[in-house]
């Protein structure tokens, strides 16, 4: 008998977009939340953080229109350990559509997917997103997951490391082969504590997530550096540049 | 007034069913307090829950405790009882009283609250003026025969000193009482009884669930009318997703129970949209609170539909106008496989000799037989002659969401 999960990587060509092309920069996070400014013309009505066995840790949200109309936007995000993971999470999120078979959309995202007019799935980086308008008006999903997009590829204005809630960020010494796993280590302002939301941008090499904590394992090539952006819950950003030797240097 | 009732519990023994009620919370977020009625706290019968599993209580006597005071420091013990307050209110005096004894008899028992009435019992008071919890005996309770529901239960509190007193009214109090069918089955638990444990059954669905299957006698029943509840909240409350191709919006990753419970009062809950796996869990996770025993179980993958009516439509046609389903799910008995039945609230199917095409005879797919194709039952009805091989139970996807 045929797997749900075999069955949905034949329809949606799996096998194509399982893994990153590797064209891409590489973006990971942790802790992502909803402060509620995210999506300007939208109150987050409701936003729920759920741990899930059998899916990665989920912030499922209600946003509603500002100022009041009709209309109402579910929009969810899974944080997966790592990117490969996310692009997982979303054919199981495509698994859940009892309907035909959802077009690709190329506006967002690394991967997108697109139900008729009402529902928007894509993943960038290790998160997969799900917008989808869920009342009798509706909303198209586009824009709004064009601008999530933006919001978790894009670092902002960010004040330098001990500025905001991010102290210090280190990691081993010494050069770090190909294919290498060493972990990242961060030290958080105490008034902050670490729920913050935390990106890991780097050009080469892999982030992966394990028991809230990130590693970096090294690509086979080009620079071995790390930008590390930290959000704090007042939307205070700092950021840290690590820098890594190669062997050969 | 000398006497004064301070509190009385339902839920006197958490590990049993049998002589006692279960174990319950609001919602997710808060406990069904014991002891449920608190003098000066409980006012309306809502305020003081309880629920019982006709099932369990079945030939056993059941009890309550309640604890009492007097302000009265000449009063060591008094004798206490409670009459139900709407079949025996008040005795006008003169020669009515036996004429309205015997009509109060056979009101009692046709219309009598569930949990009948208090037996007498010797209630000693300490130094403080304070009784201990003592244990009552109901009698002529109705939880055998009335049915699931959710049924008010008032009691007048009666105490005499002496054998040789009048009885003398002193208090009143209200309770919410639920009958269920059995003891509830998952994702509902009745262990452990703690505050944190939010898979205790939640009165709030208990309201509802009571209300979709009022009266029901047989588990069967019970879950034929919460597939009816669910069924008949559209098109106003819920329809099926057609704008978002049919996405999961209330039971993925696991169900969002409170925002569905938000939806059906008049909230945005998670919005207007559902699909079939929406629809089973809603059936399985209510009717489960209810005692029964069903699942959320998947069918497929990737089948063509005959005409159908889905959860808020009025056209017959294949759901939304599409082909064919990817996969669907309904609430599902045991193995959730071809002999075992089918509880599906997201759309009736043509019941009638020829499914495939008009006139279409509307049926809710309750306690259907899935069957093979060909056996005219479940699959037959929702899946074209072409489909229903592709429309195969999957019994490895068999679930019972847990409720958030």
């Amino acid at each position: 008998m045929q797997m749900q999960s075999d069955w949905l990587q034949e329809r949606y060509e799996f096998a194509g977009w399982r893994e990153s092309s590797g064209t891409e920069p590489s973006v990971v996070g942790i802790g992502f939340r909803f402060l509620g400014n995210e999506l300007p013309g939208w109150r987050l009505h409701r936003s729920r953080s759920l741990q899930v066995a059998g899916a990665p840790p989920a912030v499922l949200s209600i946003w509603a229109p500002e100022p009041a109309a009709a209309g109402l936007l579910a929009v969810d995000v899974y944080e997966a350990s790592t990117a490969s993971n996310a692009r997982a999470q979303l054919l199981k999120l495509l698994g859940e559509f009892q309907g035909p078979l959802l077009e690709r959309d190329a506006t967002v995202g690394e991967v997108g997917f697109r139900a008729a007019s009402g529902a928007l799935l894509f993943v960038r980086g290790n998160y997969a997103v799900q917008v989808r308008s869920v009342e009798r008006e509706p909303v198209a999903p586009g824009g709004i997951a064009q601008r999530l997009d933006r919001h978790l590829a894009m670092a902002p204005d960010a004040e330098p490391a001990g500025a905001g809630p991010l102290r210090r960020a280190s990691t081993v010494k010494g050069p770090v082969a190909p294919g290498q796993r060493v972990p990242l280590d961060l030290e958080f302002d105490p008034a902050t504590g670490p729920a913050v939301w935390v990106r890991f941008f780097t050009p080469a090499g892999r982030i992966l997530v394990e028991g809230g904590r990130a590693w970096y394992v090294a690509g086979p090539e080009g620079p071995r550096d790390i930008s590390i952006l930290a959000i704090g819950p007042d939307g205070r950003a700092s950021r840290v540049l690590l820098r890594f030797q190669k062997e050969s240097d | 007034m000398s006497i004064q009732l301070l509190a009385v519990t339902f839920n006197h023994d958490p590990a049993w069913a049998t002589h006692d009620a279960l174990n319950l919370r609001r919602n997710a977020t808060e406990f069904v307090d014991v002891p449920e009625w608190r003098r000066g706290e409980c006012v309306n019968p809502e305020d003081s829950p309880a629920a019982y599993a006709t099932v369990q209580v079945r030939g056993h006597v059941v009890t309550i405790q309640a604890k009492f005071r007097t302000t009265d420091p000449g009063i060591s013990h008094v004798e206490i009882r409670a009459l139900d307050a709407d079949i025996d209110p008040p005795s006008p005096p003169g020669c009515l009283g036996p004429f309205l004894r015997v009509l109060r008899s056979l009101f009692r028992t046709l219309f009598g609250n569930v949990l009948g009435e208090v037996a007498a019992a010797a209630v000693p008071f300490a130094a403080n003026g304070e009784s201990t919890f003592e244990s009552f005996t109901l009698r002529y309770t109705r939880l055998d025969w009335a049915g699931v529901g959710a049924y008010a239960t008032r009691w007048r509190w009666q105490y005499r000193l002496t054998s040789s007193h009048p009885w003398q009214d002193f208090d009143l109090s209200q309770h919410r009482i639920y009958v269920v069918h059995d003891i509830p089955t998952a994702p509902w638990q009745q262990s452990p009884y703690a505050a944190s444990n939010t898979q205790l059954p939640w009165t709030e669905v208990l309201d509802r669930a009571c209300a979709w299957a009022f009266g029901a006698a047989t588990a069967e029943e019970a879950a034929k009318g919460v597939t009816r509840g669910v069924y008949e909240t559209g098109p106003v409350i819920l329809t099926y997703d057609c704008p978002g191709g049919g996405s999961s919006h209330y039971s993925y990753p696991s169900f969002d129970c409170t925002a569905f419970l938000e939806r059906l009062r008049g909230g945005p809950g998670n919005g207007y949209y559902v699909n079939c796996s929406d629809c089973a869990t809603f059936v399985a996770t209510f009717a489960n609170a209810l005692g029964c025993d069903l699942w959320q179980s998947r069918m497929g993958w990737g089948f063509g539909l005959n005409p159908l009516l889905g959860i808020g439509a009025s056209v017959w046609q294949p759901a939304c106008g599409w082909s064919g389903f990817s996969y669907h799910e309904v609430a599902w008995t045991g193995a959730c496989d071809v002999n075992d039945r089918v509880f599906d609230a997201c759309l009736q199917v043509d019941a009638d000799a020829d499914p495939t095409s008009a006139p279409h005879w509307p049926e809710l797919p309750c306690d259907m037989r899935f069957g093979d194709p060909g056996d005219g039952d479940y699959r037959d009805r929702l899946a074209t002659p072409a489909g229903a091989p592709n429309c195969d139970p999957q019994p490895a996807t068999r679930q019972r969401r847990a409720v958030l």
